[in-house]
């Protein structure tokens, strides 16, 4: 072994350390702020957590998978409607809501996959809201769930604001995780050769119907179980909140202000967002204007997102996904 | 590897910073359970959620004005005598926006409950206000009083330990609706026209067991979603049927597209009864033409309404007159009532609370028994103190473009009513 690549070793040994340290030093500190926090606090968190949730599925299915899709609120909806039904109608347990949600949603995904994967680009994107909207249309019109009555979740009432954000916490970190490996494994290095050129990917031999089906399997599967705790902290579901585009909005702005095909871009863009929305709220009327305002600047003066510029100038890559050949 | 370092070490000052900021904010929870330390309290702050821009933000019309009248009231001589802090604390109002969403409702009114620590949350308008809002306090312990919700939905979310509502129960509209028809001359025939919304689908429910009761049969095309563009098929089907009553409940835009096309259609019945859509009298001139003459819908409060308010002394007519001379516009019927009684509720319940401990308030709104603005009013035992409605009928007026008049009283008989004019089936075909 060369002097010259003991070096490198010892240095990347080095970050790797760091990186090690610095990110218990933040599990310790977000794990445990609701015991010494405010409840403010907890309850900013609490949503930066969902939605960075909700925005590190999209920008994985939109920035590493070419999959845009703007119908993500189905599997939100999905997940909100499973713990109101369960726990309001049957009076079953929250973990049957989220079992049965996830298995409903994952298999609501399995279905639409069949057609919409057929369609490519802007038909693609065009068809998961098409399909979204069909599902609010739908639920408003099914008298199994109440019509567009929707539910108060009682169940919520009485959980302790530290285990949603335990919930939510640990969904929040569990899709930084998700995509990091995944990004990491072999899929990962498919899923980017199929979104810079999927014919040539296809060409080398990669599996473009299965890649994008497992991707999207495991986005719907999160989004329904993060869909749950964003409902659960709401106690209260009707068709109109639950299939809003407003929730794939969210996630579009976090992950274009973030920096979209960064695993830290839905982080940042999620904490700008609840930020904003919490700073926002006294500006009744103009809120919405402000946000695209905000967003619009942040386009023109980053366009790659806060993330991309800064991995741009200063060669950042907290959460690196590069394959480094073993010598 | 500096650099990384770099930023490792400022994303976690970043991120301190931003925890240590928001330490500044919010009480934390010991402070929301306590109402703040004793010697610290210098106001008494009201958390209002209400729909102030999207499709509902016509019914927060007048809350800053109705807002900006209380105020000057209760605060005149300095506020509300607390005997905890031996001194007057003066009320303050703190508004959010829900954008008609019940996410961003129940986003402001946790806001309200954990960074402000407010002592009361106030919510009005509609299930998708009042419901994220209730669950919020009752999940938070903190006291909160609803305005303008129907009881029925809202109590689903119930039993409540923390919500109080000033609402009105669907049988009372619907009651009052029956009543109104009655006083035609029709083949008693009901077409529906209720979409797919919490109201829609709770008024067609609840009319399918009152209109047979009362001689009318119904005619239900069934439940469609909201913004639907072509009621073609419906309209088929009411005209088919030769329905001489059509009764729904939609929003402004909503309803206007689907009365054009009634007219279009050549089919426009006898009575035709329209809930939501048609509050107040700018809403039936954005119909065009002429089409709002004749049509029937619910009346939450109107300036002939026999009552004094408790807190500005004011009749019903003193007080729509107010707001038209200072406005220089027709009074918001519907707003301006709920919103003051509101106002007068909150009132009689803090100057009862000898400290402001969350539950102290609570009481004291439960025990709240009064006249006001809609009469003598105390809370049932599901927490609603249940507020009149009646059915009216917009006319051509005198000084406005539209006028309405009561029709129906349905469960409120002290409430004076005239008998329908128009048919506007009887003037158009």
């Amino acid at each position: 072994m060369s002097i010259i690549e003991a070096k490198l070793n010892g240095i990347a040994s080095q970050t790797g350390k760091v990186k090690i340290i610095v990110a218990a030093i933040i599990l310790i500190i977000m794990g445990t702020l609701p015991f010494w926090g405010s409840g403010y606090m907890t309850n900013v968190f609490l949503l930066i957590f969902l939605y960075m949730s909700i925005g590190m599925m999209w920008n994985l299915l939109s920035g590493y998978a070419g999959l845009t899709s703007l119908g993500q609120q189905a599997f939100i909806g999905i997940g909100g409607y499973s713990v109101a039904v369960l726990t309001q109608v049957y009076g079953l347990s929250l973990i049957w809501g989220f079992a049965v949600g996830s298995v409903v949603g994952v298999v609501f995904a399995l279905v639409i996959s069949m057609p919409i994967f057929k369609m490519n680009g802007a038909y693609f994107t065009i068809g998961t809201w098409i399909i979204a909207e069909a599902l609010y249309i739908f639920f408003v019109k099914w008298e199994f769930v109440n019509y567009g009555i929707g539910y108060p979740i009682t169940a919520a009432y009485g959980i302790p604001m530290w285990g949603l954000y335990l919930a939510s916490f640990i969904v929040g970190i569990g899709s930084i995780v998700i995509v990091t490996l995944l990004l990491k494994s072999r899929l990962g290095l498919t899923l980017m050769a199929m979104r810079d050129d999927s014919g040539a990917a296809e060409v080398r031999g990669v599996k473009l119907y299965r890649t994008k089906l497992i991707c999207y399997l495991i986005a719907a599967f999160w989004v329904t179980i993060t869909g749950c705790l964003l409902f659960l902290n709401q106690a209260y579901i009707v068709p109109s909140s639950a299939f809003t585009i407003d929730w794939t909005i969210a996630c579009v702005f976090i992950v274009i202000i973030g920096g979209i095909g960064t695993i830290e871009g839905p982080i940042v863009g999620a904490v700008i967002y609840v930020f904003l929305r919490q700073i926002l709220y006294g500006f009744p009327g103009i809120s919405n204007i402000i946000l695209g305002i905000i967003a619009i600047i942040i386009i023109i003066v980053a366009p790659k997102g806060i993330m991309g510029y800064l991995n741009n100038k200063f060669n950042l890559d907290i959460f690196s996904i590069r394959r480094r050949i073993k010598r | 590897m500096k650099k990384r370092t770099r930023f490792f070490a400022f994303f976690l000052a970043f991120l301190i910073v931003i925890l240590a900021s928001f330490s500044g904010c919010g009480n934390g929870e010991g402070d929301i359970a306590t109402g703040g330390e004793a010697g610290e309290k210098s106001e008494i702050v009201i958390g209002y959620v209400g729909p102030f821009t999207g499709p509902l933000s016509v019914f927060t019309v007048a809350f800053d004005w109705v807002t900006e009248k209380a105020l000057e009231e209760i605060n005149a001589d300095g506020g509300i005598y607390i005997e905890a802090y031996d001194k007057k604390l003066p009320v303050r109002v703190i508004k959010g926006d829900s954008e008609s969403n019940a996410t961003k409702a129940s986003e402001i009114a946790s806001k309200f409950v954990l960074d402000h620590n407010v002592d009361i949350l106030a919510a009005s308008w509609t299930p998708e206000t009042s419901a994220p809002v209730s669950a919020v306090a009752e999940r938070y312990s903190k006291p909160c009083l609803i305005s303008n919700s129907p009881a029925d939905s809202w109590l689903e979310g119930g039993p409540f330990k923390w919500s109080y509502g000033l609402m009105f129960y669907v049988e009372s509209m619907m009651a009052s609706y029956i009543d109104g028809l009655d006083k035609l001359d029709t083949n008693k025939k009901v077409g529906f026209l209720f979409d797919s919304e919490v109201d829609g689908v709770t008024f067609s429910a609840l009319l399918k067991k009152m209109l047979p009761e009362r001689g009318y049969e119904i005619v239900d095309p069934g439940r469609f979603a909201m913004a639907t563009t072509d009621y073609t098929n419906i309209i088929t089907q009411l005209k088919e049927a030769e329905c001489d009553i059509v009764m729904g409940n939609q929003i402004l835009p909503d309803f206007t597209t689907a009365w054009q096309q009634f007219k279009q259609l050549s089919y426009v019945p006898k009575a035709m009864v329209i809930g939501k859509a048609i509050a107040y009298g700018s809403d039936v001139v954005a119909l065009g033409g002429d089409l709002g003459v004749g049509l029937i819908t619910e009346i939450h409060w109107d300036r002939s309404f026999p009552y004094t308010s408790s807190l500005l002394g004011l009749s019903c007519e003193e007080f729509a007159s107010l707001w038209e001379s200072e406005n220089n516009s027709q009074y918001p019927a519907t707003s301006l009532g709920y919103d003051l009684a509101l106002f007068e509720v909150l009132d009689i319940a803090l100057n009862n609370c000898k400290d402001l401990e969350s539950a102290t308030i609570r009481d004291q709104i439960a025990a709240v028994s009064y006249e006001g603005i809609y009469g003598k009013l105390s809370f049932d035992e599901n927490n609603v103190m249940n507020i009149p409605i009646v059915a009216g009928q917009w006319l051509e007026g005198e000084t406005w473009d539209y006028e309405p008049i009561v029709i129906g009283p349905g469960n409120f008989p002290i409430i004076p009513a005239q008998d329908p004019i128009i048919l506007p089936g009887t003037t158009r075909q």
